[in-house]
């Protein structure tokens, strides 16, 4: 049950959406400890997606265990499972924001896993810590956003502040889901660097991310794991990674 | 707190800045609302009538034992098909003066191929003036002066119907082709083409979709107009209902009932599976073109196709006679009719009379939408046909009040305002109140059903990055949910004001207050300049709310 040595563990997961359905993900088992930046390569359809959303607990595997900062997340109710969540930050696609709140509120919200209901409603009206929550805006570059409406921002700004809000969470895993697919390159440049940033700059965190830019992934991970039909098909340090592995992964079935 | 890593700023944050705008516009509404109850009177020992209670228990009694006898369902039936004629016949008229209107309201379409204003932009902006007038005037009050010109003809309700919706329709089809890219038309007038001709090629392809999907918004609209016409004598099941609501059997007025509401049910779930797949899914709120759904949707096609073989049909089942239209009976009438009416003339009471109508008309809108409103905001999400794609506690307890809920917003918008008056007189006193409480009802029906659509074509993105770093139900909600709908609304709401002004007719004409009352007794003594003055009134408060409303939208947004 216990597991000291990683953030995220997957051990022999295997998952289908429905009982009938395909498998999304077969067998799959890898380890990520304090410190490593993870990339989840693969075609669209290769469940890069799918281990990304098991390891926040969103969808349960049909066989083996996740298990996040030492907690098998399958046997939790709901109150634990909040608790295991609020250590996990998540930077969507992008969109994940909450357009009419200002920037400050979109921070805080980072924190919602931790509070009551009148906590909520109290940081709805006005966030309590706003020095803190400047200073994560001043980190990611954008202190000077602090009280704009989060629609009004840009795709790489929106992007900085959901980075900005698992800082504020003290999230010590952080999983994205194609940060950057809806930048343009020197924009995913920037925020993946600041990713690097963020994740290096404490030394028990780990970032796992899918991305469909292989290059990319090799210029800023360090450590990438292939998937193929739900399958691993390779998983090595970045600097061991060769073309051919990834022609590949990306060719054509038929 | 974190280290940072890079240069740090450590200081103290600034404050928010207020948003002066907003706080206006909220210390207006509370004055407005304050004033209109004022008006409306708040000595409770004057409002209630604890004696009419049991008169509406009655009624409501009469709910589970609806008249079955044979020929009675009969008649129902038969009576449905009628209500159901008007609107079809209403809609695809209106659809039609929406169509030609709508290319002639563009603005683009008076542009200069480079996008200039031309020298002929005023006869766009005497247009848009033009159909802003049939806007203005609720179904009844055409019902109401059109059957004095026509008789009992089936033409009474579609034209009724038809006028007041064609310039709606109008005015939103001119927004959604004037949103669609210019490129194409541009390119078509830089070879030559005709200004409409490059529209109807280059523009009306891009928003056809829209367009046709609102067309079914509409006969949502038309179905329950058409239910009220009914009551002010166009025939149907409205009128059934005036019939038996004159000798009181309420057995019989819930058979007719309950096809109403079998009807409109019917067409609402319609309208909205075909308007779910486009952007229009929240209504008339706002004319926005869909950009990512597809252009071939075999729903949409299909659902058209059926309301094209329907307008044949409808026709031959009313036996409508278009050659009444011109008759030289109509002619003599509507001509006695225009020279009666002309010049317009104040009743007894004067300016002073006229004017506190109006005032009514105003305090009776604001009351009953507010109301309306402020209960629907709440019932939006309860329901909301979605459950939260983020709990795992969806339960079948949750859909069972949802679908109650939904339910009872389906009879509270198909049962029509003139029925709700006709109830709450029973327990109100005389005054503002009733009209208020019945306009507050239907527009609740109203409301809580655009409400809820906007919950459920709500995007869940955010709600899941939140429900993923761990946040309770309750906090997605207050931080995803709740600020994520409440501009829509907000929109919502003071849309609803336009329309709510127009509606006070429709429970004016059963006696409860405002201008409605006024025309209706003028209709009846034929006191034909009188209700030119009462229909210009109309007119100028609902063009004010129009423009009140259109920009505090555009400042809130």
């Amino acid at each position: 049950m216990k597991n000291n040595s990683g953030v995220l563990s997957f051990q022999d997961v295997s998952l289908q959406y429905s009982p009938t359905g395909p498998f999304a993900l077969r067998n799959v088992s890898f380890d990520v400890g304090a410190g490593e930046r993870v990339a989840l390569v693969g075609p669209s359809g290769s469940g890069k997606t799918t281990v990304l959303s098991a390891a926040n607990g969103l969808v349960v595997p049909t066989s083996g265990e996740v298990v996040v900062n030492g907690v098998v997340t399958a046997d939790l109710n709901q109150r634990k499972h909040r608790s295991t969540r609020a250590t996990i930050g998540s930077v969507p696609q992008g969109n994940a924001l909450v357009g009419p709140l200002r920037v400050a509120h979109n921070v805080a919200s980072g924190r919602l896993g931790q509070w009551g209901p009148l906590e909520v409603l109290r940081t709805l009206v006005r966030p309590r810590d706003t020095d803190e929550i400047l200073a994560v805006l001043n980190q990611v570059g954008i202190g000077d956003k602090l009280w704009e409406r989060a629609d009004n921002l840009s795709g790489g700004q929106q992007q900085r502040v959901a980075i900005a809000r698992t800082l504020f969470q003290k999230a010590n895993l952080i999983l994205a889901d194609e940060p950057v697919s809806a930048l343009d390159p020197a924009r995913s440049e920037a925020v993946l660097e600041l990713l690097v940033d963020v994740v290096s700059s404490e030394p028990d965190r780990a970032l796992v991310t899918s991305m469909h830019d292989a290059p990319l992934a090799l210029k800023h991970c360090t450590r990438i794991i292939g998937l193929r039909l739900g399958v691993l098909a390779f998983d090595l340090p970045a600097d061991e990674v060769d073309e051919s592995q990834l022609d590949s992964l990306y060719e054509l079935d038929d | 707190m974190t280290t940072a890593t890079g240069s740090t700023r450590v200081g103290a944050a600034p404050r928010p800045p207020a948003r002066w705008n907003r706080r206006v516009w909220w210390l207006v509404s509370l004055v407005l609302v304050g004033w209109s109850a004022q008006r409306a009177g708040l000595d409770l020992t004057k409002i209630f009538n604890a004696r009419g209670a049991s008169q509406v228990g009655d009624f409501f009694k009469a709910m589970f034992q609806p008249d079955l006898s044979f020929g009675f369902v009969k008649l129902a039936a038969r009576e449905a098909m009628v209500t159901l004629g008007f609107a079809i016949l209403g809609t695809a008229l209106s659809v039609a003066i929406g169509m030609v209107g709508g290319l002639l309201l563009t603005e683009r379409v008076w542009l200069s191929v480079s996008g200039q204003a031309t020298g002929v932009h005023w006869v766009w902006r005497s247009l848009r003036f033009l159909f802003a007038i049939p806007r203005a005037i609720h179904e009844v009050v055409f019902g109401l002066i059109l059957v004095n010109i026509l008789g009992l003809d089936p033409l009474v309700a579609i034209l009724a119907i038809g006028i007041p919706f064609g310039a709606v329709t109008a005015k939103v089809f001119a927004e959604l082709l004037d949103e669609a890219p210019r490129d194409a038309e541009r390119a078509l007038r830089a070879s030559g083409s005709g200004r409409l001709s490059a529209l109807v090629f280059g523009a009306v392809p891009y928003a056809l979709g829209d367009i046709l999907s609102y067309g079914f918004y509409r006969f949502e609209c038309a179905i329950r107009s058409a239910a009220v016409l009914g009551l002010v004598g166009a025939g149907g099941l409205g009128f059934q209902l005036a019939l038996s609501f004159q000798t009181l059997r309420y057995n019989e007025m819930w058979t007719l009932l309950w096809a109403l509401i079998l009807l409109s049910g019917l067409a609402d779930r319609w309208s909205s599976v075909v308007r779910r797949r486009r952007s229009l899914a929240t209504g008339e709120m706002h004319a926005q073109l869909s950009t990512s759904a597809p252009q071939r949707d075999p729903v949409l096609r299909t659902s058209a196709l059926l309301f094209l073989a329907a307008i044949p049909l409808a026709w031959w089942r009313l036996e409508v006679d278009i050659s009444s239209l011109w008759s030289s009976r109509t002619q003599t009438l509507a001509f006695l009719l225009a020279d009666d009416a002309w010049p317009p003339e104040l009743g007894d009471e004067g300016w002073s009379g006229l004017f506190g109508d109006t005032v009514d008309t105003l305090a009776l809108a604001v009351l009953s939408l507010v109301m309306a409103w402020s209960l629907a905001s709440l019932l939006a999400f309860i329901a909301s046909r979605i459950e939260n794609p983020w709990s795992s506690s969806g339960n079948i307890a949750r859909s069972m009040v949802g679908m109650v809920t939904r339910f009872f917003l389906l009879i509270a918008r198909s049962v029509p305002p003139p029925v709700w008056a006709f109830l709450t007189v029973f327990i109100l006193k005389p005054g503002l109140w009733p009209g208020v409480l019945a306009l507050a009802i239907y527009n609740l029906g109203v409301l809580g059903r655009l409400q809820s659509e906007v919950v459920e074509n709500l995007d869940n993105e955010p709600g899941e990055a939140l429900a993923a770093a761990g946040a309770s139900e309750f906090g997605v909600a207050a931080f995803a949910t709740v600020p994520a709908v409440s501009g829509r609304f907000v929109s919502l709401g003071l849309y609803r004001w336009e329309v709510a002004i127009r509606e006070t007719v429709t429970v004016g004409v059963v006696g409860a207050a405002g201008l409605g009352r006024t025309i209706a007794g003028q209709v009846a003594r034929f006191d034909y300049d009188g209700i030119l003055a009462s229909i210009l009134a109309l007119i100028a408060v609902t063009l004010m709310v129009d423009v009140i409303s259109t920009s505090i939208r555009k400042l809130i947004r």
